[in-house]
């Protein structure tokens, strides 16, 4: 790990993240403004443009490359605080929250993936800017009656994914235990005078990962010992270095990697005919009835790589028992802790799929500012790069990432104390290039058909 | 037999004289070539979602023309699936996406026009693109392009309402609150 000063320094300064919460909520403004009165097309609504072309493409890399430092200058965050300083009750988060958040995450998550492809929230102004009003009424609701962010900890829908990325980031934020061993009024929970504490329950000494960190900075502003380290680590060393088990987490970077697949399928030729092919098999008609056939599709997509996972940590669980004679080792034991290999090939997916978003669609966002303005440009491409290009960039990002889980996988097995590390990690290998293999054989495809 | 050779001879006669006509808040649109007429009535602005009647006319010396040969009125819809997902704006006219993902594979790029009098078509058109358009009628040789602003649905006025209420409460709701748990009511 490398300690990062400049990162401190930043996370140090009045400015942020204040500043860059202004310049969001003016984005988030426009978006919204434009969303609900603008022209109801993604390609020439600037507000559209933005969101579905930078903003969410580029939201899985940011939190490989900058933690969950989004989080910190959310625009939905930055309108909590306000309305938590104007009318906040400051109620606990209840208990019901806190045992199931992450649950409620997930389900949320899968929820609006379902809606948005149903519904075509992407490809539509007024749904999004619909979506946007509910997650701001959620927003005002939860700043106005619980204390901190309370929304964002427990209920916001990219909670999930942000949580699991971020671990395999490259930023960490800690806290030096001999400095703090002395504190006891911890400001960097509490706040101070000047600065709130950590806006999602943190305490830094006991920080065990940066699943939760915003890196909001105000644990670096209130410690007066200077006792808050914030460094660079090698991407995914958190994931074996100190492994937290969490079944939702290895369940959600399961179903992610499902539901990437999905989103590459929907863009496939042969998408049509598995449409209509489902609808056969349901006795239904796949257009008519698309809601129901488009959640068998999503359910199957999302059950394939989870069902891979029980298998391969039932299959690993068998080789511990046999090798270490540990009747102990359990099936839910090794999935939640080789689910964790999953993270880095999730995150793959998801940078790569976004990565096809930004580079063949994004050209459009100056198109649809002059369009705004009612400046019309030409006839003009969308996109910047071209796709013999976009592809194999695609796969390369897909191939780093399922090296990446095959080595997570490879490291969490030796934590184990078996003769064979690989014999351990060899059903979790097998699985991760199953699902490697379809992903690019899904990229491959739609290389094929667009040249 | 005879007259529908004459009148497909008059149809070729009809050789496109202005191009495109793009009349703003286009009510009918025309392309004249000798005395043979070609005419659309198209509504100035049409909405996403609602059916719009489209109506294409076809005179010959002033009369309508009778026994016309089936014509087609191609509007930009969506080709392929990358057409769908292609929101390139070209030249102004950005096809979009559609907002239904369920009638994507449905799309249509040509709609048949059903006679309903003599030489009169009417084209019964659900647009499924926002933005503004381009529709072309053709006719044996003859093309009458007119663009036609795809008007956008304003937002649901329950939703913002139900909105506005909804935040309204929620604040007023944890003021009072506030104010009767911290009498000081002050932020801490």
């Amino acid at each position: 790990m490398i300690e990062a000063s400049w990162i401190k320094t930043v996370l140090r300064s009045r400015m942020y993240p204040s500043l860059l919460q202004w310049i969001t909520m003016g984005a988030f403004v426009l978006v919204l403004v434009l969303a609900l009165f603008g022209p109801n097309n993604a390609g020439q609504n600037f507000g559209m443009a933005l969101v579905w072309f930078v903003w969410w493409p580029l939201m899985p890399l940011s939190f490989l490359l900058a933690g969950r430092s989004w989080c910190a200058v959310c625009p939905f965050a930055c309108l909590m605080d306000r309305v938590q300083q104007g009318v906040g009750v400051r109620l606990p988060a209840p208990l019901f929250l806190r045992r199931h958040g992450p649950w409620i995450i997930a389900a949320l998550f899968i929820l609006v993936t379902y809606v948005d492809e149903v519904w075509g929230i992407h490809s539509n102004a007024r749904s999004t800017g619909y979506l946007l009003l509910m997650v701001l009424a959620l927003a005002v609701f939860f700043g106005a009656f619980f204390e901190r962010r309370t929304f964002c900890r427990y209920v916001c829908f990219i909670g999930g994914i942000a949580a699991n990325y971020s671990r395999a980031g490259v930023i960490q934020l800690g806290a030096e235990q001999d400095r703090c061993r002395d504190c006891v009024t911890q400001p960097c929970y509490h706040g101070s005078q000047n600065t709130p504490g950590c806006p999602v329950f943190l305490l830094p000494p006991g920080l065990q990962d940066s699943s939760m960190c915003h890196l909001c900075g105000n644990c670096v502003k209130n410690c007066e010992p200077d006792a808050i380290r914030v460094s660079l680590r090698r991407p995914t060393a958190e994931l074996w270095e100190s492994p937290r088990p969490h079944v939702s987490a290895a369940m959600l970077a399961a179903v992610v990697i499902g539901i990437v697949m999905i989103e590459q399928s929907a863009l496939l030729r042969s998408w049509s005919p598995l449409l209509e092919a489902t609808g056969r098999l349901l006795h239904i008609d796949s257009y008519v009835y698309y809601p129901l056939v488009y959640g068998v599709l999503l359910t199957t997509f999302m059950a394939v790589p989870l069902i891979g996972l029980v298998l391969a940590g039932f299959l690993s669980s068998l080789v511990i028992r046999s090798l270490s004679r540990n009747a102990r080792a359990r099936v839910l034991e090794n999935f939640a802790t080789f689910g964790s290999a999953l993270i880095p090939l999730a995150l793959a997916g998801h940078v790569a799929h976004g990565l096809y978003h930004l580079l063949t669609r994004s050209r459009s966002v100056p198109f649809a500012f002059l369009a705004m303005i009612s400046r019309f440009p030409g006839s003009a491409g969308a996109a910047w790069l071209p796709n013999s290009v976009v592809f194999p960039a695609e796969m390369t990002v897909l191939v780093l990432g399922a090296g990446s889980s095959v080595y997570v996988a490879y490291r969490l097995s030796r934590r184990l104390t078996v003769p064979s590390s690989w014999a351990v990690c060899l059903p979790h290998g097998v699985l991760l290039l199953a699902l490697l293999a379809a992903n690019l054989y899904a990229v491959s495809m739609m290389l094929s058909e667009m040249r | 037999m005879k007259g529908t050779k004459a009148v497909g001879k008059a149809f070729v006669a009809c050789i496109l004289v202005g191009g495109a006509l793009a009349l703003a808040g286009a009510g009918r649109s025309t392309v004249l070539n000798g005395d043979c007429q070609l005419a659309a009535q198209v509504p100035a602005a049409v909405r996403k979602g609602h059916v719009t009647t489209l109506i294409l006319q076809i005179r010959q010396n002033g009369r309508p023309v009778d026994h016309a040969p089936a014509c087609l009125a191609t509007a930009p819809l969506f080709v392929s699936l990358e057409d769908v997902l292609d929101t390139t704006p070209a030249g102004g006219v950005d096809l979009g996406s559609g907002s239904d993902s369920a009638v994507r594979p449905a799309c249509t790029n040509a709609i048949a026009g059903t006679q309903s009098g003599p030489g009169l078509y009417v084209f019964n058109w659900e647009p499924d693109t926002a933005g503004r358009v381009n529709l072309i009628f053709s006719a044996a040789g003859s093309t009458l392009t007119v663009p036609v602003d795809v008007g956008s649905e304003p937002p649901s006025t329950t939703i913002l309402v139900l909105f506005a209420i909804f935040v309204a409460t929620v604040l007023i709701t944890a003021g009072c609150l506030r104010r009767r748990l911290r009498p000081g009511g002050a932020a801490s």
